[in-house]
C-alpha cells in the first residue's frame, strides 16, 4: 500500500512545548489514530499535517506532493476538521458554506445541504448561534463535500454526547470504507475513535512512543488477573501497571504469546484470567513506562 | 480568491462613502471650502481604517483549510489596498479640480494628494504586515494610535496657508507648477516600488505566521 | 479467595462474584465456618458498587452457601458439596453440548470427544 502521506523529523517549537521528530507512514485507505494525554501535541500535529501551521523542521509529503509547491492542489484533496472551529462567526451558515465553496474545484453543494439536513443544522442560523456539535458537523459536511481524498480531524467527538459520537463515527466509518479514501484522527481514547482506528499511534510529550497495527496491539497486550503467588516471580516481573488488590492482583502483559506458555497452568488451574487489554490502559502504560 | 476580495472590499467601499459625503456637502456650499483643503491628509487615515476594520473581521484560520495560498491572499489584499488607493487619488482629484482647478493653488492641492496617497500605500501595507506579523491588538493599538494623530493634525495643520503657487511649503519644489506630471509620476513610482517591496515581505511574514 | 470481575464478561457483576465465591468454596479456599469479607471490605477491594456485593451475598445465601448473623457477618455455610458439583455439572452439561454442536460441523462426533477427554486426562 502506497503511502498517502508521509513526514519525516517534522517539529514544532513553541515556547513551552515542543513536537519532537515526527515521523509517520500513512497508508492509502486506512484509519489512521493518533491518540495521547492532553498537551501530548494531538493537535500540533494534525495541524502540521494539514499545514494548518509552519512546521520549525521536517518535511510532509501528501500524495506524493509538498505544501511549498502545491498547497492549493493538497488542500483542495483534504478536508480538515478542526477542534476549535474557526469560521466568520457573524455570518451564515449558508454563507460560510458559499464562501468555502467557492475555492473548491469539486464542490458538491447537494451533498453538502443533504448533510445539513440530516445533522439538522440551519443554513440560516448564525454561525456563532451552534452548538458545539453542530458546529462540528458543520466542518464535516465541509470537509466531506469537496471529493477529499484525504480526512483529517481533531478530536471530533470531544464533548459531544453519544448520539452525535456515534453519527459521526458512522460518516467516517463509511467514508473510510472506500479504498481510496484515508483518515487521520486525532483523538483521546474514550472518545470512540478507537473502535474505528486500524492503526493507533501514541503521542506523549510531543513524542510517538508507540506505533502499532490496533488488532496486533489487542493480541499481544492483555490484563491478566491472578491469584497472589499464582504465578512465578519472574512472570511477574514482565508484567506492568501491576495492582495488587485483597483479593487478586492484576497486571498487563505486553506480549502474551510469549508469555503463553508459563500462564497456562495457572489458567488451567483457575487461578490466572486473561481479558482482552482496554486501548487506555496500554497508554497509560506507555505514559507511566517513560 | 474572489470571495476574499469581495469579502475584504466591503469595508474599503463603505469607508469611501462616508469619505465623500462631507466634501459633497462643502461643494454644494462653494463658500466654506475648508474641508476640502484637508481632504488629501484624511486620506491615510480613512485607508488606515479600511485596512484595520477589513483585518479585524477576517478569519485566515478558516482561509487556512481552505485551497488558497498565503501568497494569493498577500497578493489580493494588497492589491484591494492599490486599487483604493488610486480611488482615493481620484475622488480627491476630482474635488480640488471643481473646487481650485482654475486657481494657482491647484498645483500645490495635488502635490498634497499625491503625497498623501503614496504616503498611504505605503502606510496600509505597513499596516497589513503589522497585522500579520504581531496579530490583531497591536494593529488595532497602531491604527487607532495614527487616526487620533492623524485627524487631529488637520486641526493644526493649516494647510491653505501651507499651499502656495507652486507647490506645499517645505516639501515640494518650486518647480512644481511647471512640470507637476513629472512630480505625480515620481512619486507614484517610488510608493509603488515601495508597496511591492512591502508586498514580498508581506508573502514571507504570511507565510511564516499562525495567526 | 481469588476474586477478579472482569468487565467484557457477560456475566453481570453479582454473578461473577457469587460463581468465583463457589469456586473459592469448591476448592476448599473458603471451609465451613468461615468469616466472608464484610460487604464493604469487598465493594472496596473489588472496586466495585456496594448493590452489587450485597445481591451476591444476597443470592449466595438464598441458594444456602453463606448464613447472615446480624452484627457479626456472613459465615460460610456447611457446604453440601454434592449440590455444588451438581451446578458444575449442569454447567459442563451446557458447555459440552455447545462443544458437541461444534464438533458435528466439522465431523467430530461424541466418541472423539470423549477419547480426548481420556487423553487430556493421562497428561
Amino acid at each position: 500500500m502506497a503511502a498517502i502521506l508521509e513526514a519525516k523529523g517534522l517539529s514544532k517549537r513553541y515556547h513551552g512545548f515542543t513536537l519532537h521528530d515526527i515521523s509517520l507512514e500513512i497508508p492509502a485507505g486506512s484509519v489512521f489514530g493518533v491518540f495521547g494525554p492532553t498537551g501530548a501535541g494531538k493537535t500540533t500535529l494534525m495541524k502540521l499535517l494539514a499545514r494548518q501551521i509552519p512546521a520549525s523542521g521536517g518535511t510532509v509529503r501528501v500524495f506524493g506532493l509538498g505544501y511549498e509547491e502545491r498547497e492549493k492542489e493538497i488542500k483542495n484533496r483534504i478536508g480538515y476538521v478542526p477542534q476549535e472551529p474557526s469560521f466568520y462567526l457573524e455570518r451564515s451558515v449558508e454563507y460560510n458554506a458559499r464562501f468555502a465553496a467557492s475555492f473548491y474545484e469539486r464542490w458538491d453543494g447537494g451533498a453538502f445541504y443533504r448533510m445539513l439536513d440530516e445533522f439538522k443544522v440551519g443554513r440560516e442560523k448564525a454561525f456563532k448561534r451552534l452548538s458545539r456539535g453542530q458546529k462540528t458537523l458543520f466542518s464535516l459536511a465541509l470537509a466531506l463535500s469537496h471529493g477529499a481524498d484525504l480526512l483529517i480531524l481533531d478530536e471530533p467527538t470531544a464533548g459531544l454526547d453519544v448520539i452525535l459520537r456515534r453519527m459521526i463515527l458512522e460518516r467516517l466509518r463509511v467514508f473510510a470504507a472506500k479504498e481510496e479514501k484515508t483518515v487521520i484522527v486525532a483523538s483521546h481514547i474514550t472518545d470512540g475513535l478507537e473502535d474505528i482506528a486500524e492503526y493507533v499511534n501514541f503521542l506523549d510529550n510531543g513524542k510517538l512512543v508507540y506505533q502499532a497495527e490496533k488488532d496486533e496491539l489487542l493480541a499481544r497486550w492483555k490484563r491478566i488477573h491472578y491469584k497472589e503467588g499464582a504465578l512465578p516471580p519472574d512472570v511477574v516481573a514482565q508484567l506492568t501497571d501491576v495492582r495488587r488488590l485483597p483479593f487478586s492482583s492484576s497486571g498487563l502483559v505486553r506480549d502474551f504469546a510469549a508469555l503463553r506458555a508459563a500462564l497456562e497452568p495457572g489458567i488451567a488451574r483457575g487461578e490466572v484470567k486473561v481479558e482482552n487489554a482496554r486501548l487506555d490502559d496500554v497508554l497509560i502504560a506507555m505514559h507511566q513506562g517513560d | 480568491m474572489s470571495a476574499i476580495l469581495r469579502k475584504s472590499s466591503f469595508f474599503y467601499i463603505s469607508h469611501l462613502c462616508t469619505f465623500v459625503l462631507p466634501p459633497l456637502y462643502m461643494l454644494a456650499e462653494p463658500r466654506n471650502r475648508s474641508v476640502l483643503a484637508v481632504m488629501a491628509l484624511w486620506i491615510p487615515v480613512w485607508l488606515s481604517s479600511s485596512v484595520l476594520w477589513s483585518e479585524r473581521q477576517e478569519s485566515y484560520t478558516f482561509l487556512r483549510m481552505l485551497p488558497v495560498t498565503d501568497r494569493r491572499i498577500v497578493r489580493t489584499k494588497f492589491g484591494l489596498v492599490l486599487g483604493f488607493a488610486i480611488v482615493y487619488w481620484l475622488v480627491v482629484s476630482l474635488f480640488i479640480r471643481a473646487a481650485w482647478g482654475s486657481t494657482p493653488q491647484y498645483a500645490g492641492y495635488m502635490a498634497l494628494t499625491t503625497l498623501a496617497c503614496a504616503a498611504a500605500l505605503v502606510l496600509a501595507g505597513g499596516w497589513l504586515i503589522v497585522s500579520w506579523r504581531f496579530g490583531q491588538s497591536v494593529l488595532t493599538a497602531a491604527v487607532m494610535a495614527f487616526v487620533v494623530t492623524g485627524i487631529l493634525s488637520t486641526w493644526f495643520v493649516d494647510v491653505k496657508r501651507r499651499v502656495r503657487g507652486g507647490g506645499i511649503w517645505g516639501i515640494t519644489p518650486d518647480w512644481l507648477a511647471e512640470a507637476p506630471w513629472f512630480y505625480h509620476v515620481l512619486l507614484f513610482a517610488a510608493a509603488l516600488a515601495a508597496f511591492y517591496g512591502l508586498m514580498r515581505i508581506a508573502i514571507r511574514i504570511k507565510t511564516r505566521s499562525e495567526a | 479467595m481469588f476474586i477478579a470481575l472482569s468487565p467484557s464478561n457477560p456475566d453481570p457483576m453479582y454473578k461473577q462474584v457469587t460463581d468465583q465465591i463457589k469456586n473459592a468454596i469448591a476448592s476448599g479456599d473458603l471451609k465451613a465456618g468461615d468469616k466472608l469479607p464484610s460487604i464493604r471490605e469487598l465493594t472496596d477491594a473489588l472496586k466495585t458498587s456496594a448493590i452489587t456485593i450485597k445481591r451476591a451475598y444476597l443470592d449466595l445465601e438464598s441458594d444456602g452457601f453463606i448464613i447472615t448473623r446480624a452484627g457479626l457477618g456472613s459465615f460460610v455455610a456447611d457446604i453440601d458439596r454434592d449440590r455444588l458439583k451438581e451446578e458444575k455439572l449442569a454447567e459442563f452439561r451446557t458447555a459440552l453440548k455447545g462443544i458437541l454442536a461444534t464438533g458435528s460441523k466439522f465431523g467430530i462426533g461424541a466418541g472423539e470427544v470423549a477419547r480426548l477427554i481420556r487423553e487430556i486426562e493421562e497428561e
